[in-house]
């Protein structure tokens, strides 16, 4: 049976929590949200905890019902389909922006020139066949890459805290909630991958000791918003000097002094980066298997494969990559505030619901055995 | 035909991958980085011209460092000018310090640094210094200093042991482009003059501050810097009390040494200790405005044993130690006192900026009323620990 442990649950927590808001993520928010970039960073991280939590709740009430069945016993296979297909656009579209993050990532820090699409073929692959896996490899890969992770954010931490000048952050809020409404606003596409955890309903051991993976979830949310916190500080009085891809690789050569020592931020960035091809896993999973319950197996694997085809064509064909983050932030923030926060909530309904009905089940044979 | 197992699936699925990755890592999809193709600058210098500026770069390679140079209307062009006159293109991963001309001010200095960080062509964390006359020059007597070493391993050494606060790039542009408007370069300076011994030369190494050039009969050695220039409204050399004050209460560099007179019996006993722990803080109330310098100095009293021997002895040195770590307080607030003066026309020590930050509702008003600090009420708070 494909199941994932409490331990591979907890790690995936962790590793989906800061796996993608380490990139482009805080140069954005600088950049947008000026010096309430910190704030807008703690609100939607406590959002995302509380997202979490009402994850965690729809797997340990579901019992043995996967999410598909889950939501299919409670409002209907057509139902049920419809709102898988939404949620595969969704995870499509946003699996590009992700893409889009690494691209210029890989651009503006590791080489010296743009990269092209053809340089993530590889890594294209290895999401494709990620998608077909079932969901306890995702947890195996958990628990093979987190100490390496883990050792990568220790080292920078201990690389970049040190220097840092937290008192810069300052001041916060000067000017009223704008800010703060503003990233609010514009960034969900960032957040709310706790959704994709939604994909061990029904498939996680642990009852309600899931609920540790909110602490897992909040240790990392507590190294993000440290590194953010430095690159907010250093960067908060001049955040034209920061393009998008930049990210924290910025302030890792900054505190580290790498004209000195050399690019010993890629070293730490390596070890990083396997969350990344993780968390991009789980999307491209949760995607296949929206499509798969939607339209069956066979042509759900078949749409599938089209869909990523066209994503990397639509990538190869991405000229201006900060125009593309730009849209994400104006024209999917919407998309994503229903899809990922919406799923959940569709999820606790569909309990509630089939709880109900249960009731009624019982209730009516009862009065039929009298 | 069988159909493969998923195991032979796996195996054949690895092998396509390391197949494509080995296929990308030979093909020229990313333009080459070659090193013969590329100049290696280790330290770069700016001057301010009427109609533009002058680069001159430090360029490393394997039969050791020379000068190349670049001009234009702004950064950007002279960087393009000194890659086309040199056939290749200036590397600035390694460029450990920027060194500006003596002339240059905050309106030069600013689209400078915002040009280079920008781009990232330079680690926003290198040193920016200012040179004693014009940084041309300067880089072209450092680079006698020899090779492997030269300015910017001097630089390194600088930051943590010189008893000036040496800022990076990021830390200037900041304090230029922010509220302070103000930031103080230490000034370094390179002096030639006769070896009238005519002795060998010395090597350079990295923990040697100051160099000897290979030329017979003339030596050229880089001065340890004592003294800063703050730039903001005007150019203005501090004195070495204000330019020590300021490196007190800077979060980079250790201290170094720190005198101090101790008053004993009707004898005035000047007294020598290393700063081996450091902290300092800045608070500014809304007022005129109101400004406290807090610091907290631990001290390894380097004096010890001259000051048994005019004092009677090691007990003695115990009761004594807490007039001693006054001393050093009092030298320490003098310091403190002259950085403040010399803030409250160039402010150098971020007063307007620690104001914005802790009051920023009240420091629009300050704003709209000239945001002078001539007026601010400065005070000291030094704590010193012997150890």
């Amino acid at each position: 049976m494909d199941k994932v442990s409490l331990r591979q649950f907890v790690l995936l927590t962790f590793l989906l929590g800061m796996a993608m808001k380490m990139f482009n993520l805080p140069v954005l928010m600088l950049r947008l949200c000026g010096k309430d970039a910190f704030v807008v960073l703690i609100v939607e991280l406590g959002i995302d905890l509380a997202l979490l939590a009402l994850v965690v709740a729809v797997v340990v009430l579901s019992g043995e019902k996967s999410f598909g069945e889950l939501l299919e016993s409670a409002f209907g296979k057509t139902a049920a389909s419809a709102i898988f297909l939404v949620a595969a656009a969704f995870w499509l579209v946003k699996l590009y922006f992700m893409l889009v993050d690494v691209r210029l990532f890989f651009s503006n820090t590791v080489f010296p020139a743009d990269v092209g699409a053809p340089h993530l073929i590889p890594f294209m692959l290895f999401l494709a066949y990620f998608a077909t896996r079932p969901l306890s490899s995702a947890g195996r890969l958990a628990e093979t890459i987190t100490p390496f992770v883990a050792v990568g954010i220790i080292v920078l931490g201990a690389l970049t805290l040190p220097h840092a000048d937290l008192g810069a952050l300052r001041p916060m809020l000067a000017d009223g909630g704008e800010g703060v409404a503003k990233g609010l606003r514009s960034l969900p596409v960032w957040f709310g991958d706790f959704t994709l955890l939604l994909a061990a309903t029904g498939r996680a051991k642990g009852g309600g000791k899931l609920a540790f993976s909110l602490v897992s979830a909040a240790a990392a949310f507590v190294c993000l918003a440290l590194m953010s916190a430095v690159l907010f500080a250093s960067y908060g009085d001049v955040p034209y000097l920061l393009a998008y891809g930049h990210s924290i690789s910025s302030i890792a050569q900054y505190s580290i002094g790498s004209f000195r020592f050399g690019r010993t931020d890629l070293v730490v960035f390596c070890l990083w980066l396997g969350a990344v091809f993780l968390s991009a896993g789980m999307t491209a999973m949760f995607y296949a298997r929206c499509l798969e319950y939607a339209l069956g197996r066979r042509a759900g694997r078949i749409i599938a494969f089209v869909g990523a085809a066209a994503v990397f064509v639509l990538l190869a064909l991405t000229v201006n990559l900060n125009l593309a983050t730009e849209y994400a932030t104006e024209f999917f923030a919407l998309p994503a505030v229903i899809v990922q926060y919406g799923l959940p909530f569709a999820g606790l309904a569909a309990v509630a619901v089939n709880a109900v009905k249960r009731r009624k089940r019982e209730k009516t044979g009862r009065k039929n055995k009298e | 035909m069988k159909k493969p197992d998923a195991k032979t699936k796996s195996r054949l699925l690895i092998l396509l991958l390391a197949g494509i990755l080995v296929l990308l890592a030979f093909t020229p999809l990313v333009p080459e980085a070659e090193i013969a193709s590329c100049m290696m600058v280790t330290a770069l210098g700016i001057d301010a011209e009427e109609d533009g500026v002058t680069l001159t770069a430090v360029m490393t390679g394997g039969s050791g460092e020379e000068n190349v140079h670049g001009e234009g209307g702004n950064v950007t062009d002279a960087l393009a000018d000194m890659n086309e006159r040199y056939g290749r293109t200036a590397e600035f991963g390694h460029c450990g310090a920027i060194v500006l001309g003596a002339e240059m001010s905050a309106s030069d200095i600013l689209p400078a640094l915002e040009s280079l960080l920008s781009s990232s062509e330079v680690n926003a964390g290198c040193a920016v210094l200012s040179a004693g006359g014009r940084a041309d020059e300067f880089m072209r007597s450092a680079v006698k200093l020899g090779s492997g070493s030269g300015v910017t391993d001097y630089m390194g050494f600088a930051d943590d042991g010189a008893p000036v606060p040496v800022p990076t790039a990021l830390g200037v542009l900041t304090a230029l482009a922010g509220k302070s408007r103000a930031a103080a370069l230490p000034v370094f300076s390179v002096s030639e003059s006769s070896d009238e011994s005519g002795g060998q030369p010395s090597g350079n190494s990295g923990s040697d501050d100051s160099g000897a050039s290979a030329q017979e009969g003339e030596k050229t050695e880089l001065a340890p810097p004592r003294v800063c220039r703050a730039i903001g409204g005007g150019i203005t050399e501090l004195t070495e009390d204000a330019t020590y004050g300021l490196m007190l209460m800077s979060p980079r560099g250790k201290g170094g040494l720190i005198d101090a007179v101790w008053e004993h019996d009707g004898e005035s006993i000047p007294l020598l200790g290393e700063i081996t722990g450091k902290s300092a803080s800045l608070e500014v109330s809304p007022g005129s405005p109101d400004v406290s310098m807090r610091l907290n100095l631990t001290v390894r009293f380097a004096d010890r044993y001259s000051v048994i021997e005019r004092t009677g002895g090691e007990n003695v040195i115990r009761m004594i130690a807490p007039e001693i770590a006054e001393a050093f307080a009092a030298s320490a607030e003098r310091k403190l006192a002259a950085a403040a003066e010399a803030a409250r026309s160039e402010d150098v020590l971020g007063v307007r900026t620690e104001f914005y930050r802790s009051h920023p509702k009240e420091y629009k008003e300050f704003e709209r009323n000239g945001a002078s600090i001539a007026g601010a009420v400065f005070g000291y708070d030094v704590n010193v620990k012997i150890s």
